[in-house]
């Protein structure tokens, strides 16, 4: 027998392979496969849409959203939020649905249109809002979402792609991701879509489209390059000046008059825009939101009283003293004394 | 917003395990190569018994044993192989560079001992607890060389 000693020769239990090119590979690969999938099954939902009846998605849905939940009709807000809804879905000839408004205690202005007819409103949306046009039009907004099926749409896509990654990813794709991506809005287009919708429910419900875009037109003006609370708006409502432009020229074109009587904000609605901390610091506020002397109605419309919509705006969480002239007084925790009993 | 920066953060953190991966890889390769110069006159063998001229003055049991555990982006790649199947590429050269080492020091210790040859060579590997909760992932792999040292006579 005999023996040499020789040294172990490479690449025998290596496989030569750059590791960034085999990574660039897979992940490509993955990627390309896994949008594809998207796409397909994308085509797949749309074809599917229109045989899920607006009975069946109310049926699988209202459990999740039980009156104490969404509807909240001791509220006086919901009260006076709900008949403006009845009213506008009443012209909607062929509506479905058993539309319902909720309200969300959130300081940031937001409106949803979730499965199963159910619009939720932010506090703060209404906090915003002038006149009971400007509501009509977010929530006719809302409703033309449900007209086009919008909700189920994004429903099915958030699954689809949650699925997509979360099965196919292989634990690569984080969750957070995913759910952030899945969380987002609904298209450019769909936007527009909603917003025709939106605006032929107003002009059929008051004649006139007259205050249904003021808030829209308000908000990007008085927040420009400031509050993180209004852009959240617009990252799930991008308002752009073209769409307000394409709004203007809908109406003319369908000869919806841009003028007319503006309806007040229902009393319920506006006193949320005088929030209780407000009320113990009137002094500091006063002479800045005049709400008492305030021609409520007529002057909505025009911009002299909107000096600055900040004005009308509640202050965000923690702004002690930026541009608001008043220490918010958060309400403190009840002492121990002053908690119910132990069950 | 959020996403773009979670995106480059990952894409950040792949890339800086992937560059200290590497050096850390090369120069091991340096290391072993020269070490496999060095130790390349103590025979090491499978072998059950001996040459039957050799005379042997002492036996002697030695171990070379090493734990390694894969990188982040090691890790991302085998990731992503699982989806697909095949050949875990990017561990191969883990496992490649943890066998040699584990050879490289058991001969080491023969060679410490006044050692010619080890016969009856034996490696093993056995996987260390799980490193994450859902009892995924693996906190490395220990593997084990050992064999019959012989110091021969004259």
């Amino acid at each position: 027998m005999e023996y040499r000693p020789r040294l172990p020769r490479e690449g025998v239990n290596r496989t030569p392979i750059h590791p960034l090119r085999e990574s660039a590979v897979l992940l490509g690969g993955v990627v390309a496969v896994g949008a594809l999938l998207l796409v397909v099954l994308g085509i797949a939902l749309n074809l599917l849409l229109p045989h899920v009846s607006a009975d069946c998605e109310m049926r699988l849905s209202r459990p999740f959203w039980a009156p104490g939940q969404a509807g909240q009709q001791g509220d006086p807000r919901h009260q006076a939020l709900q008949p403006l809804v009845d009213r506008l879905a009443g012209h909607w000839s062929d509506n479905p649905y058993d539309l319902q408004v909720g309200l969300v205690e959130e300081p940031r202005p937001n409106a949803f249109a979730v499965p199963g007819g159910v619009i939720l409103v932010t506090t703060g949306l209404l906090a915003r809002t002038e006149s009971e046009n400007e509501v009509a039009f977010v929530l006719a907004h809302e409703i033309g979402h449900f007209a086009a099926r919008d909700h189920l749409r994004r429903l099915g896509r958030g699954l689809l792609f949650a699925w997509v990654v979360g099965h196919f990813g292989g634990g690569v794709a984080p969750v957070d991701l995913v759910e952030q991506i899945t969380a987002r809005g609904f298209d450019r287009h769909q936007e527009a879509a909603a917003d025709r919708f939106g605006l032929a429910l107003v002009a059929a419900l008051y004649g006139h489209v007259a205050g249904a875009l003021d808030f829209f037109q308000r908000l990007p003006d008085a927040t420009a390059g400031a509050a993180g609370d209004v852009a959240a708006y617009f990252s799930t409502h991008p308002v752009t000046r073209a769409r307000l432009d394409g709004l203007r020229a809908l109406a003319r074109e369908r000869g919806w008059p841009l003028t007319g009587p503006v309806q007040p904000l229902a009393p319920a609605l506006h006193q949320e825009a005088v929030p209780d901390h407000e009320q113990g610091e009137g002094q500091a506020i006063e002479g800045r939101h005049d709400d008492p002397g305030r021609p409520q109605g007529a002057a909505v419309v025009g911009d002299e009283i909107f000096e600055g919509v900040e004005d009308h705006l509640l202050p965000p969480p923690g702004a002690g003293g930026v541009g608001f002239p008043v220490t918010v007084p958060y309400r403190s925790l009840p002492s121990p004394d002053q908690w119910p009993e132990a069950a | 917003m959020d996403t773009v920066v979670y995106l480059a953060l990952s894409a950040a953190g792949l890339a800086l395990a992937y560059v200290i991966g590497d050096v850390i890889e090369r120069r091991h390769y340096g290391e072993i190569r020269r070490r496999e110069v060095a130790t390349r006159q103590c025979m090491a063998t499978t072998a059950r018994t001996l040459p039957e001229q050799w005379s042997v003055a002492a036996t002697e049991l030695v171990t070379g044993s090493v734990v390694i555990s894969v990188d982040h982006f090691k890790r991302f790649l085998a990731g992503l192989r699982t989806i697909v199947g095949g050949r875990v590429k990017s561990f191969e050269s883990l496992l490649d560079r943890a066998r040699r080492e584990a050879m490289l020091r058991m001969k080491e210790e023969a060679i410490a001992r006044g050692c010619d040859a080890v016969i009856n060579v034996r490696i093993e590997t056995s996987r260390l607890a799980a490193a994450t909760r859902n009892g995924k992932g693996t906190a490395g792999v220990e593997i084990l060389a050992f064999g019959t040292a012989i110091r021969r006579a004259g």
